[in-house]
């Protein structure tokens, strides 16, 4: 069992702690990560925060395990790790985002897949919303086609801030990401005009709805004078539908809690003095 | 401090953004900027609407290393631009260009930036220690096979043509159930390699034990794979295979 998680860290501006909260709640919750605690989180708008710092105040605070740290190439992500770093390698990033081959033991058979952490430019001050999606999603899936043909495994698995709710055209759009959220529809490619468009699915649909204290159906707070919705789904996960299968318990999970701090007040609004973001976990059987 | 960007291309350029022939030489340049360490090109997304492309950069000789240095979009032909540039930062990653004199300034600072520098040298260093660029005195190369080289067919210029470079890459050595073993991905073809497989790889070639022979100013490699192997065809690829394995099982094969 794996966990994958990411979190928008609003340029680090909870320090180490939070992170270090972050990770240590999820590598210690056997219904996420498994007996053994494995999992591969990422951090986004890292800001000041680097992996040295990371690392020595991971070890400081949960010496029981062998984390590892990572900085991407670009500096916009911070991974932490308890995975066996000889099962993990990056490829160039593109399409703003980190591509991490895995290998994992499925069934007694090494298998490899494509996990991404992504984090997709937000639409504000370039113009029309549509079009940016649009142009922002079409270039990480060129990206995700790209890597996934040089590092031969079709099985990948996107998590992180995408700047897009699960209906916004870059999301949606047979030539962009073409997300969809029935894993019955996802499983074979549609034809549109003559050319196959495979889907991804997102299981992250089934997070919207209401806003309850025990039910968060968004992962970023913010008032839009022209838009209804209070909670943003910005930070969600796309799977490939072939491995949908490997997704436990259906959805992943936003956080709202990291250590012994509160992410959202009483109020149901993000405690912006942590991060405007919430984190998404999801747990895999691989 | 090193300008890997060619300057004058900004003050020189004059044709604007119309075929973003800008962005195109700016990413040529940066070859003779590294010495022909880095090679850069513009990618166009073929997009329903709007227009979008990246700046890709790479290792010389290690194309599938590209790493998308700056992505460039536009709702419409012309300005506005919006330019995002992934390393510098989420407070400065993304410019916005209302017109070509904007946009040479915007440049100017991306270019111009230290987190810049740290990135090309990155690649730079890649180059240098994977060792297939030759450095001379101005100039680098890539390293041509000896026949090649001597039958005068392949050009060695300082802007390289490396657009045939494979995919080659070790992972990590994996320690299971008495097994060491690394996922590898060998020119396209993804399996896993036994430690002692791995190990004649290194063996200098010819030699004793070494799972690498010279022919014809190449080399030959034999390994033995511990798994199935993975590798991607194209549709035309996938028919000829079929056509093959087909002919074969019918008998025909040898006929």
């Amino acid at each position: 069992m794996l966990s994958v998680g990411f979190w928008n860290a609003k340029q680090g501006i909870a320090g180490y702690p939070a992170i270090v909260d972050f990770a240590r709640d999820v590598a210690g919750d056997a219904g996420l990560s498994g007996p053994t605690g494995e999992t591969l989180l990422c951090v986004g708008e890292p800001g000041t925060l680097d992996a040295v710092g990371l690392l020595a105040a991971l070890r400081a605070a949960d010496p029981t395990r062998l984390w590892w740290t990572h900085t991407s190439t670009s500096g916009r992500f911070l991974l932490a790790a308890t995975i066996d770093q000889a099962t993990f390698q990056t490829y160039p990033e593109g399409g703003a985002a980190l591509p991490c081959l895995i290998t994992r033991t499925v069934g007694g058979n090494n298998e490899t897949f494509l996990v991404w952490f992504v984090h997709l430019a937000a639409a504000v001050g370039v113009g029309d919303r549509n079009i940016h999606t649009l142009t922002t999603g079409l270039a990480l899936r060129a990206a995700v086609e790209a890597t996934e043909t040089t590092a031969v495994t079709g099985k990948s698995i996107l998590i992180g801030d995408f700047n897009m709710r699960p209906y916004d055209a870059g999301m949606v759009a047979p030539a962009a990401l073409h997300a969809t959220p029935c894993r019955t529809a996802a499983r074979r490619a549609r034809v549109i005009s003559g050319i196959a468009r495979p889907y991804f699915y997102n299981p992250c649909w089934e997070l919207l709805g209401n806003w309850e204290a025990t039910r968060q159906p968004g992962t970023f707070y913010w008032l839009d004078p022209t838009d209804s919705v209070r909670w943003h789904l910005i930070d969600q996960m796309l799977i490939r539908p072939s491995i949908a299968n490997v997704l436990r318990g259906r959805i992943p999970r936003i956080l709202t809690k990291v250590g012994t701090n509160e992410l959202v007040t009483r109020r149901g609004v993000a405690r912006r003095d942590i991060s405007d973001h919430l984190p998404i976990v999801a747990s895999l059987s691989i | 401090m090193e300008n890997f960007w060619p300057v004058n291309l900004l003050s020189e350029h004059d044709s604007g953004d119309a075929d973003w022939s800008l962005f195109e030489a700016q990413a040529a340049a940066i070859s003779d900027a590294t010495r022909g360490l880095v090679q850069g090109e513009l990618r166009r997304h073929v997009m329903p609407i709007g227009r979008a492309s990246s700046i890709f950069i790479w290792p010389t000789g290690q194309r599938v290393k590209g790493y998308e240095f700056m992505a460039i979009r536009a709702e419409q032909e012309g300005f506005p631009l919006v330019l995002e540039v992934y390393h510098l930062g989420d407070s400065h990653r993304i410019s916005r260009a209302r017109d070509a004199a904007e946009l040479k300034r915007t440049l100017h600072k991306i270019f111009d930036n230290d987190a810049t520098r740290r990135i090309v040298r990155l690649l730079a260093n890649e180059a240098s220690q994977a060792q297939a660029v030759r450095i001379d005195v101005g100039r680098a190369e890539v390293e041509q096979p000896e026949a090649e080289a001597a039958s005068g067919t392949a050009t060695t210029t300082s802007r390289p043509d490396d657009s045939a470079s494979r995919p080659i890459a070790v992972g990590g050595l994996i320690h299971r159930e008495g097994e060491s073993y690394a996922q590898v991905n060998l020119l396209g073809i993804a399996s896993f390699l036994s430690e002692q497989e791995l190990r004649k790889v290194v063996v200098k070639p010819d030699a004793r034990g070494s799972a690498v022979s010279s022919m014809n100013g190449r080399f030959a490699v034999t390994v033995k794979f511990m798994d199935s192997v993975k590798f991607t065809l194209s549709e035309d690829e996938l028919k000829i295979l079929k056509n093959e394995v087909q002919r074969v099982l019918t008998g025909a094969a040898g006929h």
